[in-house]
């Protein structure tokens, strides 16, 4: 009988409080845990493999995610580390990486930061051309990466009120030794980049010099050409005379319904055709559907990756996906739990 | 005879544009930080809420920081007039997204979340009484035209039904007029339902409003990923 009752109470309960009288709704707001000098966050995500390779197995993936900072006065300190665990019948592996870990001194106007810190240039989402001082990206999972360079960095953000309404500029120093960036080859990197929003077009200059690899240029773009359409490159050149670019667009409707089309060539002179659908909310609340398609026409290499991902609205969220490529297919289960 | 009536027109014409700079005023002070609260409530009763930090500063400059909840911290909107982008940490870029989308579900859309003053965004048609007659200035922008009821005295609004292709497409209601320090008394919830969602509800409640000073840098893409540090 107790628990009929709180049933009933329990279909009454959110009825009460919301269908109301507006004035009836608590607007108390418990914020004395992001009222503090530091913030953190994390994740833990486990994921379960099946590989139908040469052979079929399971491999077992982890990554326990931390990532944390702090401010006092000018000075902003930021870390964030990832820690892997592997498993299939032919190998067991764990290590830890830090992703970024840096001290920031300065204001919005002029601030320097010295650590590893992950920079993000470019405006394409499976590719970038002219992210010259980061790791490649998955293009399949852009999102994973996390791993920055050791860099000294210097930025400076302005504002006008001509056509240009934004400017900064980044000015970056990154050693290679066998104590900074080991896993480059040993030399003296800087470089710097411009932006500016002109006429509501996002635009950046950069380039790179360098005693050991080559010098690289680059410039990129992205504008609205309709509400709903978003249009981006990338053109990027180095003194050898090789090139990378990037065009593509972005398509996002008013009912969560986004469909993203780029076409790239890498330094490699891999050139790809790569492109996403998405939809929020399919047919359920909180489901997330996308397809995501890339052809390597260079080497005739294709990958079609169909995934779901639903957030329990309780920081679980579940992922699965099946990809299929001209290499491997393998189906994916994982949780994320986020903290 | 048309000068009588021009004489006569302009002036509730010009009124009736006050009125809605009024309801601006006392909405939003002119450079400020809040807490929102987003609670979207699904026709089975369950719930998903979200905590944003925001700022706004002049009519149509915005930065919105999700807190809450932990999937989302650090994702960051930015709204500079009917230009709107998003942040995830982890993409390169912020993404260019629409006024009509969604970016947290439920039934407030982006041009909810992110509010301009009504003034940049509307003219008034005409004022019958406590009724505003709003018309979207171009196509940009979420609704084409709003009915505003207003609480006269209070120079608040009360009640909104907006349109889009000559249907109702949402109301949206204004409640507990709270009065949060520094002459600021306005509404502390904003309450949505569609008739294009039957059973889901999104409510936003509105905490610790402050006036404070704010650079124009604050509200630029590069600064998107630093908005939690002059939060602190």
């Amino acid at each position: 009988m107790g628990n009929v009752k709180w049933k009933i109470l329990g279909l009454i309960f959110p009825v009460f409080i919301f269908a109301g009288d507006l004035d009836n709704i608590d607007i108390s707001l418990d914020l004395d845990d992001v009222n503090k000098p530091y913030s953190y966050k994390g994740y833990f995500k486990p994921e379960f493999y099946y590989i139908d390779d040469k052979e079929k197995f399971p491999r077992v993936k982890g990554e326990l995610n931390f990532e944390g900072d702090y401010k006092k006065n000018k000075w902003y300190f930021k870390g964030n580390w990832s820690g892997y665990y592997t498993h299939d019948k032919y190998d067991t592996s764990k290590y830890g990486v830090i992703n970024e870990l840096y001290v920031k001194y300065g204001d919005v106007n002029k601030n320097i930061s010295v650590g590893k810190e992950l920079l993000k240039w470019g405006k394409g989402y499976a590719y970038n051309a002219v992210s010259f001082f980061t790791r490649p990206k998955n293009p399949l999972h852009p999102e994973d990466l996390k791993q920055g360079y050791e860099v000294v960095h210097f930025k400076t953000i302005d504002t006008s009120n001509s056509t240009v309404k934004n400017y900064s500029l980044d000015l970056i120093y990154m050693p290679s030794s066998n104590t900074f960036n080991s896993d480059l080859q040993k030399s003296q990197n800087w470089g710097a980049k411009l932006y500016m929003l002109y006429n509501d077009i996002d635009i950046d200059f950069m380039f790179e010099k360098s005693n050991f690899y080559p010098d690289k240029y680059g410039a990129d773009f992205s504008f609205n050409v309709l509400t709903e359409l978003e249009s981006h490159g990338e053109y990027a050149l180095d003194e050898d005379g090789k090139n990378s670019y990037l065009l593509g667009c972005k398509y996002a409707s008013e009912y969560d319904f986004t469909f993203t089309a780029e076409w790239y060539k890498d330094w490699n002179e891999n050139k790809f055709i790569y492109a996403k659908v998405s939809q929020k909310d399919f047919y359920i609340d909180y489901l997330k559907a996308y397809i995501t398609g890339i052809r390597n026409y260079t080497q005739n290499v294709n990958s079609l990756l169909l995934g779901l991902s639903y957030d329990f609205k309780n920081n679980f969220v579940l992922t699965a996906e099946y990809l299929t490529s001209t290499k491997q297919k393998q189906t994916k289960i994982s949780l994320s739990y986020y903290f | 005879m048309k000068k009588l009536l021009l004489s006569v027109l302009i002036p509730v014409f010009l009124l009736a544009g006050n009125i809605l700079e009024e309801i601006d005023k006392n909405l939003n002070p002119v450079s400020f930080e809040a807490y929102k609260k987003l609670i979207n409530i699904e026709p089975d009763g369950s719930k998903k809420e979200f905590l944003m930090w925001m700022i706004k500063k002049n009519k149509d400059k915005i930065a919105n920081l999700f807190l809450k909840p932990k999937s989302d911290f650090g994702r960051a909107l930015l709204r500079l007039g009917d230009n709107m982008w998003l942040y995830i940490p982890g993409i390169a870029k912020p993404l260019r997204i629409a006024s009509a989308q969604s970016v947290t579900g439920g039934v407030f859309n982006n041009s909810d979340i992110m509010r301009v003053d009504y003034a940049v965004e509307y003219n008034v048609e005409k004022q019958v009484g406590d009724t505003l007659y709003l018309k979207a200035k171009n196509e940009d922008v979420a609704y084409e035209k709003i009915i505003m009821k207003i609480d006269l005295k209070r120079k608040l609004p009360l009640r909104l039904d907006c349109y889009a292709g000559g249907i109702l497409i949402k109301t949206i209601e204004y409640g507990k007029i709270t009065d949060f320090g520094n002459g600021i008394v306005r509404p502390a919830v904003m309450q949505t339902t569609s008739p294009l969602q039957k059973g889901y509800k999104s409510i936003m409640i509105w905490a610790k409003i402050k006036p404070k000073k704010l650079k124009d840098e604050y509200f630029t893409l590069e600064f998107m990923p630093h908005l939690n540090e002059i939060r602190k």
